[in-house]
C-alpha cells in the first residue's frame, strides 16, 4: 500500500468511527479526559491500531515508521484523544521488551484496550534533569518490595491505574547503578496524589506520595539494580517520537484559520504583510524540521546511519517550533486572548455569552502549558549537552 | 516521488572523488580556473544530472546538489552551480548547445538579475527590439558569477508585446563591467546598450523553462551554502578541541558546547530542506516547486549565516582574518543570502505563494 492510500485509509476509519463533539474539544488544546481517551482507544482497538508502534506479535498493526507518522499526524489534526502516552509509548514497550511471559500477558492486553491508564515516576523534587540522583527507596521484604519516597510532575497519575517507578535498591557504586524498575498499582495502601494546578489553570500535573507501599516482587521489571538501562532503552526507543511535527502543523493550521477570520484593521490578519512574511519564516522553519524527520525516518528504514539528526535534534527543534506556532496563534487572536476560558467551563460546552472568538478557547492555556515542552522528556539544554558530547567526542 | 534521503551509489562515488579534490585545495586561494574546468569535465561532473540524450550522465539535480556542496566545501571560486543553471535551461530551450558545455569547451551563463528586480523572478526591464535577422538589447544585467569565463551569455529581455525572451549574446560582443566579488568571485554586469543578440527562445517556451531554472538556482546554490556552513563547523569544532583557555581546552565550555549543538542543529535543518526542495524540483509542479525554492532559500541563508558567523564567535580574534579560513566561509554564506534579492525576498515570495494556494 503506498502512504498516500495508508493515510486515506486513516481518515475513513476516522470519519467514520470519531464523535464530531469529541473532536471538536480535543482541538481545544485542553487536557484530555479521561473518558474519551478510553472511547477511543477502544475504537482504535477493535481495529487493532492503538499500540500503533508495538510489535505485531504483542498486538501492534505492524506499521512502517512512516505509516505510524502519518498515522499520528492524521490522528492529531482530526482531533482524536491520544491515547495514554505513558502506556503505549513507555510502559508498554518495555514490558514487551524486557518484562517476564506473566508480566506481558498480565499488563499489555488492558494497555492494547484502553482500560489501563499508566503514570510514569521518575521525576523527584531533587531529581529533574539530573535523574540518577533520585532518592525513593524500595527495600525487598521477602516477596514484596516496601517503598518510601515521593515523585512530581508525574502527568495524569490522578486518573492512572497504574504507574511505573524508578527506585533506589542500593547505594553502593554510581548513583545510576541502584536503581530499579517497578511498576505499582496506584491504588496499593500508602499511595497518595496530590495535584499541581499548572500555569495554564488546569489539573494535569501531580505529587505522588509513597508511604511504606507494598509492591509484590514480581513486579520488577528486568533485574535489580539494572532500572537505569533500562529507562534510558525507553527513553531512546522511540527515537522519532518527541519531533511534534503534528502539533507545530496544527497550531500553524490554526493561527492561520485565526489570522483568516479575524480583522486587523478593516481587512482579515492574514492580509497584513507583516504578519504573512513572519508566518511564512515560521512556516518554513517548520518545513525544514518536518524534512529532518523525514529524513531519520528514511534513514531508519533504511538501516543506515549517514550521520546526523539525532533524536535531541528533533526534539529541540520540535519543541522550541511548536512554542514559537503557540506564540503566534496566540498574537494572531489578539485581544481575544486576554479572557481566561478556563477548561471547567469550556471543555464541554462553552457559554452561550462567552467572550472572545470560539477559536480562541483553549488556546491560551495550551500554550501556557506547553512551556513544558522545552522542559519535560530532557530539557533541551540536555539535548544540547548530548549534542555537543556527541560532536565533541575527541 | 518520495524524496531521496539516501544517496545512490553514484552519489556517493562522485562525493568521494570530489571530497578527496576539495580537501588539497587551500579554501584561500583561488587556484588556476583552466585547470579545474579542464579537470571537472574530465571527471564528467559537468554532465552530472543531464540527460543522457544530451551527452549527460543522466540522473537528477540531486546530483549536480552533491557536486555544488562539495564545491561549496572546498570554497571553489569556478561556477558550477551557475553553469549548471545555465545548462538546464539550454537542454529545454537549445539542445545543441550542450555537448561543448558538458565537455568543458564553451561556458554558457544565465543574465537575468537586474539591479531593480531585487529577487523578483518576472521583473525584467531589458528590452529587444528586432533588427534585421537579429536582436538589439538594452538594459543592465547585473551580478553574473563567473562572467570572465562565459563563451556566451543567456538574457532575458522583453519584447515590444511584454513577453520574456531569451537571447544569446557572445562574450566577445557583451559590454562587460567586471568586479571582484567580496567573497572573491569573478563577476560581471551587462551593460547592454543595443547590444547584438540572437533570439533562443521566444516568450511560450521560454517562460516555464526560465522558472524552472531560477527555482533550481536557488537550491543549488543553496547546496554550495551547505557545503561552506559544514565545513566552517568542522572547523569551528576541531577548534574547540585544540585551543585551551584559562587552563582547559574550550570545548569543555558549556556556553560553547551549546553554540556548537545550535550550529550543528541548524546545518541538518538546511540539508533536511534542501532535500525537500530538490524532490519538489524532481516532482514538476511549478507552484509547488516555486513555493519550496523559496522556503530552501530562505530557510539555508538563515542557518549558514547563524553557522558561518559564530563560527567565526567562536574562535575569537583568528576569526576575523584573511589568513584564516572560518572567515571566506562566512563571505560566501553572506554572498548566497544576498543574491538575488536576499533572502528576505524569499520569505516574502514564499508567503505571496502561499495566500496564492
Amino acid at each position: 500500500m503506498t502512504d498516500d492510500h495508508f493515510r486515506q485509509e486513516v481518515r475513513r476509519f476516522i470519519a467514520a468511527e470519531l464523535p464530531h463533539d469529541m473532536a471538536a474539544r480535543t482541538l481545544l488544546g485542553y487536557h484530555p479526559h479521561r473518558p474519551d481517551v478510553e472511547f477511543w482507544t477502544a475504537r482504535l482497538h477493535a481495529r487493532g491500531w492503538s499500540a500503533m508502534s508495538w510489535p505485531v506479535e504483542y498486538g501492534g498493526p505492524g506499521w512502517t515508521l512512516n505509516q505510524r507518522h502519518i498515522f499520528e499526524e492524521e490522528c492529531f489534526l482530526a482531533g482524536c484523544p491520544a491515547v495514554n502516552p505513558q502506556a503505549f509509548a513507555l510502559v508498554g514497550p518495555i514490558i514487551y521488551a524486557l518484562g517476564t511471559e506473566a508480566q506481558k500477558q498480565r499488563f499489555l492486553p488492558p494497555i492494547l484496550r484502553g482500560e489501563h491508564f499508566w503514570a510514569q515516576g521518575f521525576s523527584e523534587p531533587n531529581a529533574g534533569s539530573d535523574l540518577a540522583s533520585l532518592k525513593t527507596r524500595a527495600v525487598l521484604d521477602s516477596d514484596h518490595y516496601v517503598v518510601n519516597g515521593q515523585k512530581i510532575w508525574t502527568s495524569e497519575a490522578h486518573y492512572c491505574d497504574w504507574i511505573f517507578l524508578l527506585v533506589r535498591t542500593s547505594t553502593e557504586g554510581k548513583p545510576q547503578a541502584g536503581i530499579s524498575f517497578l511498576l505499582a498499582d496506584l491504588k496499593s495502601p500508602g499511595i497518595t496524589i496530590r495535584p499541581i494546578i499548572g500555569i495554564d489553570g488546569g489539573h494535569i500535573l501531580n505529587e505522588v506520595f509513597l508511604e511504606d507501599v507494598r509492591v509484590p516482587a514480581e513486579n520488577l521489571i528486568g533485574e535489580e539494580n539494572r532500572g537505569w538501562t533500562y529507562a534510558k532503552q525507553l527513553l531512546g526507543a522511540e527515537r522519532t517520537h518527541s519531533a511534534e511535527v503534528p502539533r507545530c502543523k496544527g497550531l500553524l493550521a490554526r493561527a492561520k484559520a485565526v489570522a483568516a477570520k479575524l480583522s486587523a484593521r478593516g481587512r482579515p490578519l492574514i492580509g497584513d504583510p507583516h504578519f504573512a512574511r513572519r508566518f511564512a519564516q515560521l512556516e518554513i522553519e517548520i518545513l525544514a524540521h518536518e524534512a529532518t524527520l523525514w529524513r531519520c525516518v528514511a534513514e531508519e528504514e533504511a538501516g543506515v546511519n549517514i550521520g546526523s539528526p539525532t533524536p535531541s535534534i528533533l526534539k529541540v527543534k520540535g519543541t522550541e517550533l511548536a512554542q514559537r506556532a503557540g506564540a503566534m496563534l496566540v498574537e494572531a487572536l489578539g485581544d481575544d486572548a486576554l479572557p481566561e476560558y478556563p477548561e471547567k467551563d469550556y471543555f464541554m460546552t462553552p457559554p452561550p455569552d462567552a467572550p472572545g472568538d470560539s477559536l480562541a478557547y483553549g488556546a491560551v492555556p495550551d500554550f501556557l502549558y506547553r512551556r513544558a515542552m522545552t522542559i519535560y522528556g530532557g530539557s533541551n539544554e540536555v539535548q544540547r549537552n548530548i549534542i555537543a558530547s556527541q560532536l565533541l567526542r575527541a | 516521488m518520495p524524496i531521496q534521503f539516501i544517496p545512490t551509489e553514484v552519489q556517493t562515488m562522485l562525493r568521494d572523488c570530489l571530497r578527496r579534490w576539495g580537501a588539497e585545495r587551500d579554501v584561500r586561494e583561488a587556484g588556476d580556473f583552466a585547470q579545474t574546468w579542464k579537470f571537472a569535465a574530465e571527471q564528467g561532473w559537468l554532465m552530472a544530472g543531464l540527460p543522457e540524450d544530451l551527452g549527460g550522465l543522466g540522473g537528477d539535480a540531486c546530483d549536480m546538489a552533491v557536486i555544488a556542496e562539495e564545491f561549496g566545501r572546498a570554497l571553489v571560486r569556478a561556477p558550477y552551480v551557475e553553469v549548471a543553471v545555465a545548462t538546464t535551461l539550454l537542454s529545454a530551450l537549445a539542445a545543441d548547445r550542450i555537448a561543448a558545455i558538458v565537455g568543458g569547451k564553451a561556458i554558457a551563463l544565465l543574465a537575468h538579475d537586474e539591479p531593480d528586480a531585487r529577487g523578483d523572478h518576472g521583473w525584467v526591464s531589458t528590452t529587444a527590439v528586432a533588427d534585421g535577422d537579429g536582436w538589439l538589447l538594452s538594459g543592465r544585467k547585473s551580478g553574473i558569477i563567473g562572467a570572465g569565463h562565459a563563451d556566451s551569455f543567456l538574457v532575458t529581455a522583453r519584447l515590444g508585446d511584454g513577453g520574456i525572451a531569451l537571447f544569446e549574446v557572445t562574450a566577445a560582443t557583451a559590454p562587460l563591467q567586471r568586479f571582484v566579488t567580496f567573497d572573491n568571485r569573478t563577476a560581471a554586469d551587462l551593460r547592454l546598450n543595443n547590444t547584438r543578440a540572437t533570439m533562443l527562445a521566444g516568450p511560450e517556451l521560454t517562460s516555464p523553462a526560465l522558472a524552472a531554472a531560477l527555482d533550481q538556482r536557488l537550491i543549488l546554490e543553496a547546496a554550495e551554502a551547505l557545503g561552506a556552513m559544514e565545513r566552517a563547523q568542522e572547523i569551528t569544532r576541531d577548534y574547540l578541541l585544540t585551543r585551551k583557555q584559562y587552563g582547559h581546552i574550550i570545548g569543555t565550555f558549556q556556553a560553547l558546547r551549546h553554540r556548537i549543538a545550535d550550529m550543528f542543529i541548524e546545518t541538518e535543518q538546511a540539508r533536511s530542506i534542501i532535500q525537500r526542495g530538490l524532490g519538489a524540483l524532481a516532482d514538476g509542479d511549478p507552484a509547488a516547486r516555486a513555493l519550496m525554492a523559496s522556503a530552501v532559500k530562505a530557510r539555508v541563508a538563515q542557518a549558514a549565516l547563524f553557522v558561518c558567523g559564530n563560527a567565526i564567535q567562536l574562535h575569537g580574534g583568528i576569526g576575523v582574518t584573511d589568513e584564516y579560513p572560518v572567515g571566506h566561509f562566512y563571505k560566501r554564506a553572506l554572498a548566497f543570502d544576498q543574491r538575488h534579492g536576499g533572502s528576505a525576498r524569499q520569505v516574502e515570495r514564499f508567503a505571496e505563494l502561499s495566500a496564492r494556494a
